[in-house]
């Protein structure tokens, strides 16, 4: 338990520096101007990475027409109540009855 | 801008128990949050690795998730002053699409400070590692995470990310190209990279239709 993932740590500095670098060198670059494209390309990246991270694993693994099922619960309830949580725990809930009736 | 909201403590605690029900020790999942510091970047470095994505992927990925700091570090040096406590280097540290929209809206109102910033960055940073913590502690007590079907949290969480930043029709077209890229590219290649690719392509083509509009 105590072990982990095996070059775990690695990969975390790894991913810190690289972070790192993008916030220093923006404050480092001020009054610089940023090209346009490459202005909105990067105001587009987290629609484009949350989509890339949510859509391939609602869509396969185990059960995914429940999958889709309580990805749609979980959405109705974030945009019903802005509560996170709330989604969270309605489409946790709704995975689990879906699979327990033999979706 | 979209700056990404959404609630520190919720979502801090949902990333530390998905942590450990990934596998990651209690120390490794703390480090994330004490190093990192990016809640949506930590959860995706937790999901692609248990997808069995190659570290450098992983690493990439990162990278170009957390690209728009560039943006919000300029923006932010334009506004405040690059002569007050802390040093910018250390104030960089902490950047977030939080601390960045809020002070931003502080400036607006001709607001802004260097302490209002690191003000704000600081409680969020705290707020931040107190909720990783809870999570931890939490998650250590879930006996079995794969059974309860735990792992649907991470595309649950990304799709709520998701609802929190899409704001237009350009957005969800992005949102939907980016989401079929993905699951074509998985067909031929890793998670990893196919997420990058995916990414990278769908948001270049948001940013040729998006042509002339502001975010």
């Amino acid at each position: 338990m105590a072990d982990g993932v095996s070059g775990g740590l690695a990969l975390i500095l790894a991913c810190a520096l690289l972070t790192y670098a993008s916030r220093v060198a923006g404050f480092s670059l001020a009054g610089r101007e940023i090209p346009p494209f490459f202005d909105r390309f990067l105001r587009m990246v987290p629609v484009a990475a949350f989509a890339a991270l949510s859509v391939p694993d609602l869509v396969s693994g185990t059960a995914p027409p429940a999958r889709v099922l309580a990805a749609v619960v979980c959405g109705v309830l974030i945009i019903r109540t802005s509560r996170l949580w709330l989604g969270l725990l309605a489409g946790m809930l709704a995975f689990a009855a879906l699979r327990l009736a033999g979706t | 801008m979209l700056p990404l909201m959404v609630g520190v403590i919720p979502f801090g605690m949902v990333y530390g128990v998905s942590a450990l029900a990934a596998g990651w020790s209690p120390v490794q999942t703390m480090a994330m949050s004490l190093l990192l510091f990016a809640g949506a970047a930590q959860l995706a470095v937790v999901s692609l690795v248990a997808g069995g994505a190659a570290y450098v992927a992983v690493a990439l990925a990162v990278f170009v998730m957390n690209l728009r700091h560039l943006l919000y570090g300029m923006s932010l040096a334009r506004e405040l002053p690059g002569d007050e406590p802390p040093p910018r280097l250390v104030q960089a540290f902490t950047l977030t699409d939080e601390s960045y929209a809020v002070t931003i809206r502080e400036s607006r109102q001709g607001r802004a400070s260097t302490a209002f910033f690191w003000g704000a960055s600081l409680t969020l940073y705290v707020s931040w590692q107190v909720a990783s913590a809870l999570g931890i502690m939490l998650g250590d007590r879930i006996p079995d995470p794969k059974a309860l079907g735990l792992d649907l949290i991470f595309p649950l969480t990304f799709l709520s990310l998701l609802l929190a930043v899409a704001r237009n029709r350009r957005d969800w077209a992005v949102a939907t190209l980016s989401g079929a890229i993905v699951v074509g590219l998985r067909r031929v290649t890793d998670g990893g990279t196919a997420l990058i690719a995916g990414t990278i392509v769908a948001a270049c083509i948001g940013a040729l239709i998006g042509e002339g509009r502001r975010g």
